[in-house]
């Protein structure tokens, strides 16, 4: 009862233009009858609006409506003039701009608010912001309707005095437009806007990380993975991924096996592998390393390798995909749930015993640490095509090369980039580069300048030396994105030299605080232990948050009982001007401890000492350094090679610096 | 006295391990802590005991005569000479 009364009087606010018009125009109703009316329709709206009892918080809406039309009842009744039932409109139109307009600087926004309760993933999703963005503009179509239409209805109003027309036709205007045109051009703009809406929702690419992807969560023919470069159009496609993830499936689901190790060089054969391990909750182990040593090793019994390059007794992964049969349609569209919490993945670690160790990881910390990434810069990555320099087998590599790609909808590379050169034939597309400090410095040795277009860089696993940054704006264009982190903690900060120096942003999910030695803490989406994880790195804490890194504590020797960092001492080198690269590590003989420093010379520094002994070059260094530390601790074996010795993530590591030491 | 300083040069090389110095490359005027060869404290006391060894001489407990006697090559060889007479003479 209630109910229909609500509808009744909703109806009659919408029909009031044209019901206005039926008892002044066509019934000839006194202007009195119809203003007691109108206040009877103002007591009835209060009274239904008003009646739930308990509730504290009154309806505004209904109320100010009531109280309007009451206004407009009493005024018309005691002036006998028609004008102020009229203003309604106008005034509704008003009210609608102020109310929508407001919004605008009082976010969200209204038309996200409705969106938002329409669809309650938008909440918290990754596209969030665009949904917003959109919104936002639609509600300042909304706004400038408003202020027409309302402007339109003023007009409508006075039409008799405007247009010199007879009251009965200007009534006529006013209950035609405000009755019925404003009703169809509100009508053409929520239709307008719905279509568009459409439109816009298909060209954006959603977030569909490894754990909530379906199979129509792309369209069939949307890329996944391109050969080459872009434009020589080699691609696989979503239907593809579904096909090949599909055989894996079947052929994984033939065997017993629970475990395996998985290598795989081709990013599009590893993703297909990947996802079906995944799918299929097996044990999955990624390694960068198969020589027969480390595998004797690495693979339990039970366990077996699936892998893309030729090692006896593997399963090979483009055989298993080529030869299997065309799975069914039903087949294709299945897609196993992948939990991320329950996914058995496991990363090897070079670790210093030489036994091959691997650390567990699941998907759910994975996907936290793109979420950030994602939610960041994302339009900046689906811009892009990815490449990436950077093994898929260690954790920058997967996050950034494979995992970020396939969450976003954005294309990647089959192949790894191996040799600076391969960027040169990059100039198609614009291109998102994934390589490590190590990679990027190796590019502007060789390369001067790229002729890439508009490019952008993610890096990590060491910081970019100023030098290094400046460089690789000459030769890329731009400066790298760098992300601060480990295999431990994942990603916790981030920088871009040219925005920010030195000073490192904490995600905003990672909490950072300084521990009693000096060194970062860290919670993270990875690390669950309430005391946080304590690093190895100094730092420095800024006022806002931030931070600077002030070199390893691990990195701290003592000599004769001097503490002395031997990062210290690699910075103040590189400060020399003239070295491009520098690890300074601690030796001993059976006499004492000491310091010992391999410097690559840069091409001013190859120029100053052309043709010098290298006893010239010991001493210059040596005495450089006596303007900052006492002399116990400056470096007492110097060498000067080409190039440091790194492994394949870029990381210099004692033990082959201290081989160039070695007396020969 | 040439040769003298010859030795303690050979001394000084051999016995802190210096790497791509020959003892002509040592100026005997040239400090031997700090700049210059860039001896640190360590390296006198193993030097010390290294032309203790060679020499047969005794450094005094008085670390400031120390300092003088191994400012340079040419002071280290003018205090072993004396030593040496000092020796001969008693």
């Amino acid at each position: 009862m209630k109910k229909a009364l609500k509808i009744f009087l909703n109806i009659v606010l919408i029909l009031y233009p044209v019901i206005v018009f039926i008892m002044l125009v066509m019934l000839k109703l006194p202007v009195k009858v119809l203003s007691l009316c109108v206040i009877a329709l103002a007591a009835a709206l209060f009274l239904s609006f008003s009646a739930k009892k308990g509730e504290k918080n009154l309806d505004w809406k209904p109320l100010a409506t009531s109280i309007l039309f009451l206004a407009a009842g009493l005024l018309c009744f005691f002036t006998n003039r028609t004008i102020f039932l009229k203003l309604y409109s106008p005034a509704i139109n008003l009210s609608l701009l102020i109310f929508f307009g407001s919004t605008l600087f009082y976010q969200p926004n209204i038309i996200f608010r409705f969106a938002t309760l329409a669809d309650r993933s938008i909440k918290g999703s990754f596209h969030e912001k665009k949904v917003e963005n959109y919104c936002r503009k639609v509600t300042v179509v909304w706004c400038i309707f408003f202020i027409l239409n309302g402007s339109i209805a003023a007009l409508t109003v006075f039409a008799d005095k405007i247009f010199g027309i007879t009251p009965e036709n200007a009534d006529k205007v006013w209950s035609l437009y405000n009755g019925g045109i404003s009703y169809i051009l509100m009508g053409i703009l929520f239709a307008a806007e719905f279509i568009v809406r459409k439109f816009v929702d298909k060209k954006m690419v959603k977030v569909f990380p490894l754990t909530k992807f379906k199979a129509s969560s792309r369209a069939k023919e949307a890329v996944v993975c391109y050969d080459g470069k872009w434009s020589d159009g080699v691609f696989k496609t979503w239907d593809d991924f579904l096909r090949d993830t599909a055989k894996m499936r079947k052929f994984l689901e033939s065997r017993d096996t629970d475990s395996y190790i998985l290598h795989c060089a081709d990013f599009w054969y590893f993703g297909v592998t990947f996802t079906a391990l995944l799918q299929c909750r097996k044990a999955v182990h990624l390694t960068q390393n198969i020589s027969e040593k480390f595998l004797s090793e690495a693979l339990l019994p039970g366990m077996e390798l699936l892998t893309d390059a030729e090692v006896v007794n593997s399963l090979n992964i483009p055989e298993i995909i080529e030869k299997s049969a065309d799975p069914t349609a039903d087949e294709i569209d299945t897609t196993p749930e992948i939990n991320g919490e329950t996914t058995r993945i496991f990363l090897f670690t070079s670790g210093s015993t030489g036994k091959p160790k691997s650390v567990p990881q699941r998907m759910k910390e994975f996907e936290e640490d793109n979420a950030f990434i994602i939610s960041k810069w994302l339009d900046k990555i689906q811009a892009r095509k990815f490449v990436s320099t950077v093994s898929q087998h260690h954790i920058f590599g997967f996050l950034f090369g494979f995992s970020l790609p396939f969450a976003t909808g954005t294309p990647f590379r089959r192949k790894r980039i191996e040799f600076p050169e391969e960027f040169e034939e990059l100039t198609d597309e614009k291109y998102l580069i994934v390589a490590t400090p190590a990679f990027l410095k190796r590019t502007v040795e060789i390369v001067e300048k790229l002729d890439m277009r508009d490019p952008w860089i993610f890096t990590s696993g060491g910081a970019v030396s100023p030098e290094l940054a400046v460089k690789t704006n000459e030769v890329f264009g731009i400066y790298p994105l760098e992300v601060y982190g480990s295999t431990e903690t994942s990603g916790i900060a981030y920088r871009m030299q040219d925005k920010d120096g030195l000073t490192w942003t904490p995600f905003d999910n990672a909490k950072i605080w300084l521990g009693d030695d000096g060194c970062l803490r860290i919670i993270s989406p990875y690390i669950k232990d309430p005391a946080g994880f304590a690093t190895a790195d100094m730092a420095e804490m800024l006022e806002n948050g931030k931070f600077l890194l002030k070199g390893r504590s691990d990195s701290i020797v003592k000599i004769e009982e001097k503490r002395i960092s031997l990062t210290e001492v690699e910075n103040r080198l590189l400060e020399s001007g003239l070295v491009e690269d520098v690890k300074v590590i601690a030796l001993s003989n059976d006499i004492r401890q000491y310091l010992a420093a391999a410097l690559v010379l840069n091409q001013k520094g190859k120029e100053q000492f052309a043709g010098k002994e290298k006893l010239v070059l010991n001493r210059y260094f040596h005495d450089f350094l006596m303007h900052y530390f006492e002399n116990t601790v400056i470096p007492k074996k110097w060498r000067f090679p080409e190039k440091l010795p790194t492994d394949i993530q870029g990381k210099k590591h004692k033990e082959e610096i201290a081989a160039l030491f070695e007396v020969k | 006295m040439e040769e003298l300083k010859n030795e303690i040069k050979k001394v000084i090389i051999s016995s802190l391990e210096l790497e791509d110095v020959k003892p002509e490359d040592i100026v005997d005027s040239e400090p031997l802590f700090g700049e210059g060869l860039g001896l640190d404290s360590i390296d006198a006391l193993e030097l010390g005991v290294a032309l203790k060894r060679k020499f047969g001489i005794k450094f005094s407990s008085e670390n400031s005569e120390n300092r003088k006697h191994f400012a340079s090559v040419n002071a280290l060889a003018e205090y072993i000479a004396a030593s040496k007479e000092n020796q001969t003479k008693e």
